[in-house]
């Protein structure tokens, strides 16, 4: 019943991994005088905004996700929609992690007439309107700030990344019953206040049980001190809600004054620069527990371990930088990228359901009861009372260990998922 | 010499034990896992005596039969089953919300799992996992509620 235009089930993962090289030379080649496949389309862009300097390992991998489902969706970068041809562009924006940037970045896609904004959420509460009124869709693919979403208010805003609201309940259902004196370390972007709601809201059920709620200073490396006041406080247990320069710089303060303390976060403990600046004491990254979406879905992993594959034949693995004690270089598996090629994906579908990107007003309509089947399997479906594309029960759990991270075993959903292959 | 003969007998005993009779990390993880796991899978059991937990008025289809509940930090989470196939379950779910005063902003049916979402006003949220897995012509299910 339902469909997987992005990779056909009797298509092999090289035949798909040949056909996306191929596209995407014709794509960067083919531009200027143009082969046939490119004669009388219309350039249509997606505009991704994301923090290509600010955090780049996740601005890289929604850049890299948009890109790869242009490929397997068009024919050389080119779809029919309608009785039209769209050659489809991808421009990549830097929102620089500044709201006011990417403001601009926004503007700037209204103004080229941009199909669709693939946004890692920062500056969303600011763009949203001006591309509503433009009718330009915002598709959210990392933040999960609970106002960025409300298909009233906001009809061209869609998101699929996990929500804060559900990253902060699954914490607490894993954390409470093990941890009685948590400590909520947060940072001051707009990614951790928006965060620290979201955990208040969760541990309503005992507020007693938060004994400190600790602010990061951005860019401040030593966290010694504030980490220090969640010992004081009795903390036994450390929810860290920050970016991965923050989550590091945690850990650094923890374990370099002995302290053992469990330490749980967001999947910004994924990010490779968590690893990367404690290179040199692995140990301390042994253990650290973050929450985010799951990668494979109920079907099984092979639609995730195909969609790896086709991203590393397209762009090569996203190397982490560190390796594991045996001498392998880590990987890390390329699920932001997923989010983004599903976004994408229900993008160029709402295009080709609209007939075109005449009418721009039906085109975000239509986008807004898009379903399709997304690289894991799942399906992402928006609806006019939806527009997230991941449910608060797909939330998992994954544990650090040698570089590495796995599934927990003590949480019913994490323990029934498969560990994802992170080493070459 | 006996003492050092006596030793190492001791310990190749010991390592024995280990190598033979112990299970490594993995097993046990995989064990504990398989248990973590079969155990939010409902194809029986006596019905639930006291409160669900659930808010008053959440839907409850004929068939349907809780058998544990409990609360996980700030969520609920309920294991039932209902007296049934997949197919039933899942339409008797659908059906039941609405006319209850929930939103349902996301189902899916698979062939052999079904997913229900449900949201009323107010903050509360949550998700009625069911699974075919049971062989006595039930339908395991697990039920999770969230409220703000």
């Amino acid at each position: 019943m339902r469909q997987r235009p992005h990779v056909h089930p009797h298509h092999q993962p090289l035949g798909l991994a040949l056909a996306v090289v191929l596209a995407l030379c014709v794509a960067g080649c083919g531009g200027g005088a143009g082969g046939s496949s490119t004669q009388s389309s219309t350039p249509l862009t997606i505009v991704v905004n994301a923090p290509f300097t600010g955090a780049p390992s996740v601005a890289d991998a929604i850049a890299n996700g948009v890109d790869l489902a242009v490929q397997a969706r068009t024919q050389g970068g080119v779809l029919t929609a309608g009785d039209r041809r769209y050659r489809i562009k991808v421009s990549k924006l830097d929102n620089e992690l500044s709201p006011l940037q990417a403001l601009r970045n926004v503007r700037t896609a209204i103004d080229d007439h941009a199909l669709a904004v693939v946004d890692e959420g920062t500056g969303a509460d600011a763009s949203w309107s001006v591309a509503n009124a433009a009718n330009l869709p915002i598709g959210i693919v990392y933040q999960g700030g609970q106002e960025l979403i409300d298909p009233v208010k906001r009809p061209n805003v869609f998101r699929i990344a996990p929500t804060d609201r559900g990253l902060a309940f699954r914490l607490g259902e894993y954390v409470a019953p093990k941890h009685h004196k948590v400590a909520f370390l947060v940072d001051d972007t707009a990614y951790g206040t928006q965060g620290v709601k979201a955990l208040d809201k969760a541990w309503a059920f005992d507020p007693k049980q938060v004994v400190a709620h600790i602010v990061l200073p951005s860019g401040q490396t030593d966290l010694s001190p504030q980490v220090l006041r969640a010992q004081r406080a009795g903390a036994d247990a450390l929810i860290v809600w920050a970016r991965g320069p923050a989550i590091a710089s945690v850990l650094s303060a923890a374990r370099s004054r002995g302290w053992n303390v469990p330490v749980y976060t967001t999947p910004a403990g994924q990010d490779p620069i968590v690893r990367q600046q404690l290179a040199d004491h692995p140990q301390w990254v042994d253990g650290l527990t973050f929450a985010s979406g799951r990668m494979t879905a109920e079907e099984g992993p092979a639609p995730f371990e195909q969609f790896q594959q086709s991203y590393q034949s397209a762009f090569g693995p996203d190397l982490v930088g560190v390796k594991t004690k045996d001498g392998s270089a880590v990987t890390q598996p390329p699920e932001f990228a997923m989010y983004a090629y599903d976004m994408t994906q229900a993008i160029l579908a709402a295009l080709q359901t609209a007939g075109g990107a005449d009418d721009r007003a039906k085109y975000v309509r239509v986008l807004g009861t898009t379903t399709v089947e997304g690289a894991n399997g799942d399906a992402r479906s928006f609806n006019r009372r939806n527009h997230e594309g991941v449910i608060d029960d797909d939330v998992a759990f994954s544990r650090f260990h040698d570089m590495t991270f796995a599934p927990v075993k003590d949480d019913p959903l994490s323990a029934s998922l498969p560990t994802i292959t992170q080493t070459q | 010499m006996k003492r050092t003969t006596g030793a190492l007998l001791l310990l190749a005993l010991v390592l024995g034990v280990a190598g033979c009779g112990g299970k490594s990390e993995s097993e046990k993880e995989a064990e504990a896992a398989g248990k973590v796991g079969a155990s939010e899978i409902t194809c029986d059991g006596a019905a639930l005596s006291g409160d669900s937990g659930l808010a008053e008025g959440f839907p409850k289809p004929s068939g349907v039969t809780y058998v544990k509940t409990r609360q996980d930090g700030p969520t609920t989470v309920v294991n039932a089953y209902y007296e049934g196939d997949l197919d039933a379950a899942y339409s008797a779910y659908k059906d039941a919300f609405e006319p209850a005063g929930y939103d349902i902003p996301f189902n899916e049916k698979e062939e052999n799992d079904a997913e229900v979402s449900f949201e009323k006003s107010g903050g509360t949220t949550g998700l009625v996992a069911l699974k075919a897995e049971c062989d006595n012509g039930r339908t395991s299910i697990r039920i999770t509620s969230r409220s703000d």
